[in-house]
């Protein structure tokens, strides 16, 4: 089968600028990226920070220009395309952000957040979009009596359920979850992520789930990958990557997942 | 040393732009100025067309501009026609008595903010804070045109001080302690007015500068060590709140400058302002941009000269330049 | 530190609000509070001090009803009045008098004030015996507006140009900030008079207006430029607009949906500072004779006429002007840091010089 999502050889540099505004070296934060993410699956990307893992985020979603290396989705390299094309293939790869306070603009309502995707990408004609969002706050497990609401008047946990429910607007095939989980609080991550796997089969989406915390990426995903210094330093299932770690790196996370807490969140997958 | 260069360089290239927009306004002003000057019948026709000839007036912008730098570094600064003479010896005379001006109350000024910005920030919230900080909000409203107009008011109600100019007349037979004397008597209103007009902020940005470091909490260290209060404020407290304090003193030039070309043109004080007054209403270009100019180089010159305190009082700068 | 009241920022916004909307409605309807049209003339009553306004007679008797006694030019005195004790004027209020526009368009007769017989001058009269206080209230609809006018001007300026090069990025950026440098490393009074130079001197006062208003327009746009680029500069990075960016939205979108709204609050704070800012500027400009001229009404030419040693040193009321225009400045540096206090820190000096990047 061919995978929906395919990275080769990811690079991705910037050129540091010091206080002078002369530059002063390159810094890699991708350094030859590569793995493959087929429909409906899972990959969960693991590492410490500064390990590239975001930088990869952005890349995949387009929101940064790889300096070398190919993005395949559907076939298509991203990293090639104009900004026209780019543009019209941006709804099949949807990101959400680590701090819903942040992705979201305090100055719109609930309807106003959700409703964007269809009115800037222009396929839901407008009469047609208060039902479409009110359909995806439910599938969120919002109610749509508080489309009203600014961000501000959410919880935390609601503000994400809120920005997922925007990412799936456009019904992308490749979800991004940058962190989406770390802000929250214990239970609040538990409901999220059981939220994200219920959608999953659903809506036949392939996830991209990029997490320091290797204890969830092991619940979540069906495969890991484990990233420092721009490199994935290990790749495999999570059985095996949790259960036996190879890499140095891998041990150590391990290791940070037991202190946290053995017990796995309740209601499994 | 290299940042203090780049500095330097960087207040050139911009006294060089500054001159290239104040011609580009004088290119773009509609109609020909030299026309004008020859209804002036002071003048005579063939100084006009040697005037024409030498400033290029018929030819493109580039070229006049060129001449006119020129000019500049041949320390002429272009020429006032309704002078008759070169721009530049117009300016000295005008440029030495705005300095004094400025100076003075530049100096009196800081004299009289440090101490009253040092006392309210360790005085925060008491009444001696309240107090400066009342004084210096309602100095702050007053606009420096109504501040000047006021103290010139009370000059020519009293009669204590001279209601303009910048000496009395016969001053030049009076010997040289009573010629000072007779300045000092001069400079009073407008340095009144200019320090009265400025010392607000100057006040604000030091209480504030001070208030910072008293928080930061290594003077609470060194009080523990059983160093004076007093010693404490001037020797610690204030070295440390210096760098902000020296980046406002080229910046409160700046201010200072404009406050006194009012101030002047109020008190009559033969500075820049009354000449660069006189020189719009008469259509005199080039002494328009002359004083532009010089009024743009003293305040790249105080700027420098804070970057050279700076650089004198900050050890860290001399590694890498101060954050952008 | 600041001359508020107490209470939260907003409240303090709100109460400044109100104070400066007083302040203001007495200029925006000045013909209806001003008795006289600001260029009416009575030359026998030049340079007449304020009018007394009287409740009791020479006789002791009390009147609820107040009255003036016109000035009467004292025999062999130069250009000396007193008042005449043989005649007593009513005030009159809310009575029909001088035409006007209200709004400057609503044909109007209706004054507050006014008498029958003598002219009253709240402030005094000026060399021609013009009401000082109609002219004070017609000159503050010109100078306020010539403010609010050139502050809009330039903060449209800077938010163009601040948006363009905070947007844009790369040598826009490079060549448009350091344009602005240029205009903030002159000192901002002789840029505006040199500006002012190179203009025709002898126009209407109409065109000196817009003249005005052009001038102080195109030398304030620097400081707000720049203000306005960092906030888009950071506006750009945020996450909201990346998500954007991220489903397919057009950078004209993102610019007009998420990064032009995070100016407003660094617009507001701006233009509480430069509105006065600029008022002084027109009144500066004016006072020199390089502004609005006679017989235009204008706060600048109310006071020039104080550049005249005769007027400084005998006609005290003349400055009374001066001292009434303070309370507009006060207002507006209340609600400057009451915005600042509210929408948080922007420094109020700004960046003043080249070196303060």
């Amino acid at each position: 089968m061919e995978p929906l999502l395919s990275v080769a050889g990811l690079v991705k540099q910037y050129v540091r600028t010091g206080p002078a505004g002369g530059s002063r070296g390159i810094l890699t934060a991708l350094d030859g990226v590569t793995f493959t993410l087929a429909a409906g699956r899972t990959l969960a990307v693991v590492g410490r920070s500064g390990s590239g893992k975001s930088t990869l985020a952005l890349c995949i979603a387009g929101l940064e220009r790889p300096t070398a290396g190919s993005i395949l989705v559907e076939g298509r390299d991203m990293a090639s395309l104009g900004a026209t094309e780019l543009r019209a293939l941006r709804p099949r790869i949807q990101l959400v952000f680590q701090d819903p306070a942040a992705s979201l603009n305090p100055r719109f309502t609930a309807e106003q957040l959700v409703a964007e995707p269809l009115q800037v990408q222009g396929r839901v004609p407008a009469r047609e979009r208060p039902g479409r969002v009110r359909l995806l706050m439910e599938c969120v497990g919002l109610s749509a009596a508080m489309r009203s609401r600014t961000p501000g008047e959410f919880s935390g946990g609601q503000r994400q359920r809120l920005a997922i429910a925007r990412a799936l607007a456009l019904e992308p095939r490749v979800l991004i979850l940058d962190e989406a989980l770390s802000a929250l609080d214990c239970s609040v991550q538990a409901q999220i992520a059981n939220l994200v796997a219920e959608l999953q089969p659903a809506l036949r989406l392939s996830c991209l789930f990029i997490t320091h915390d290797l204890r969830m990426a092991g619940w979540l995903a069906d495969e890991i990958a484990v990233m420092e210094r721009g490199r994935i330093v290990e790749m495999g299932s999570s059985e095996a990557v949790v259960e036996s770690p190879q890499h140095g790196v891998t041990q150590s996370l391990v290791a940070a997942a037991r202190a946290r807490g053995a017990a796995p969140p309740q209601a499994g997958r | 040393m290299r940042y203090l260069l780049r500095r330097a360089l960087h207040a050139l290239l911009l006294l060089f732009g500054v001159s290239l927009l104040a011609f580009m306004f004088a290119a773009m002003a509609p109609g020909n100025y030299l026309d004008e000057m020859r209804l002036n019948p002071q003048i005579a026709p063939e100084t006009i067309s040697a005037l024409r000839a030498q400033y290029g007036m018929d030819r493109p912008f580039p070229v006049r501009y060129l001449r006119w730098l020129g000019s500049v570094l041949r320390g002429e600064w272009g020429f006032s026609f309704a002078y008759n003479r070169p721009v530049a010896s117009l300016l000295v005379v005008r440029a030495r008595n705005t300095l004094l001006l400025a100076a003075t109350a530049t100096a009196l000024a800081w004299l009289l903010a440090l101490p009253l910005g040092v006392w309210s920030a360790e005085r925060a919230g008491h009444w001696p804070d309240r107090l400066v900080s009342a004084g210096s909000a309602a100095l702050l409203v007053i606009p420096e045109l109504v501040l000047a107009l006021g103290l010139l008011i009370l000059a020519v109600r009293s009669g204590w001080f001279p209601a303009g100019g910048l000496e009395s007349l016969g001053s030049g037979s009076l010997s040289a302690g009573r010629k000072i004397a007779d300045l000092a008597r001069h400079l009073t209103l407008p340095v009144a007015a200019l320090v009265l007009s400025s010392i607000p902020l100057l006040i604000r940005h030091v209480r504030a500068a001070v208030a910072e470091v008293l928080g930061s909490g290594f003077l609470w260290a060194a009080e523990a060590h059983g160093i004076s209060r007093r010693r404490l404020l001037w020797r610690h407290a204030l070295p440390a709140a210096a760098n902000p304090l020296i980046s406002l003193f080229g910046f409160s030039l700046g201010g200072l400058l404009s406050g006194s070309l009012i101030v002047e043109v109020v008190m009559s004080w033969p500075g820049l302002g009354p000449l660069l007054l006189e020189a719009i209403l008469t259509r005199d270009l080039y002494v328009v941009i002359g004083c532009v100019l010089l009024s743009t180089l003293f305040l790249v010159g105080g700027n420098l000269a804070a970057d050279l305190l700076l650089y004198w009082a900050d050890p860290r700068i001399r590694w890498e330049g101060p954050e952008p | 530190m600041r001359p508020a009241p107490g209470g939260s920022p907003r409240h303090r916004v709100f109460v400044w609000l109100v104070a400066l909307a007083v302040l203001h409605a007495l200029v925006v309807f000045a013909g209806v509070i001003s008795p006289y049209a600001p260029e009416e003339q009575d030359r026998d009553h030049a340079y007449a001090p304020p009018t007394r306004i009287h409740w009791i007679d020479s006789r002791g008797g009390f009147h609820p009803r107040p009255f003036i006694r016109p000035w009467l030019p004292l025999e062999g005195g130069l250009g000396e009045f007193a008042e005449d004790p043989a005649q007593q004027i009513p005030l009159r209020f809310l009575v029909a008098g001088a035409p006007y526009r209200l709004l400057g368009v609503i044909p109007c007769r209706l004054h507050l004030f006014a008498t029958e017989g003598a002219r009253i001058s709240l402030l005094g009269t000026d060399g021609y015996g013009r009401d000082q206080f109609s002219r004070l209230l017609y000159g503050g609809q010109i100078s306020l507006l010539a403010g609010w006018l050139a502050a809009a001007l330039a903060l449209l300026g800077g938010t163009i140009i601040g948006t363009a090069a905070g947007f844009l990025g790369g040598w826009a950026d490079d060549a448009l900030m350091r344009v602005a440098e240029l205009f903030l490393a002159l000192p901002w009074l002789y840029l505006l008079f040199a500006l002012r130079a190179f203009l025709p001197l002898a126009v209407s006062p109409l065109q000196a207006f817009f003249l005005v208003v052009g001038v102080i327009g195109a030398v304030g746009w620097a400081r707000p430029a720049r203000l306005v680029r960092g906030v888009v500069l950071s506006a750009k990075e945020r996450d909201f607009v990346r998500a954007a960016r991220g489903f397919g939205a057009s950078e004209g979108y993102l610019l007009r949906r998420h990064v032009l709204p995070e100016t407003a609050s660094v617009l507001l704070t701006q233009a509480a500072i430069l509105v006065p800012q600029y008022i002084l500027a027109e009144v500066t400009l004016s006072f020199l004779g390089l502004g609005v001229p006679e017989p235009a009404p204008s706060w600048g030419n109310l006071l020039a006429s104080l550049q005249q040693y005769s007027v400084l040193a005998s006609y005290w009321w003349m400055c009374l002007p001066a001292v009434i225009m303070v309370p507009f400045f006060l207002g507006y540096l209340g609600l400057a840091s009451a915005l600042q206090a509210w929408t948080g820190p922007v420094k109020i000096a700004g960046g003043g010089s080249g070196s303060a990047e």
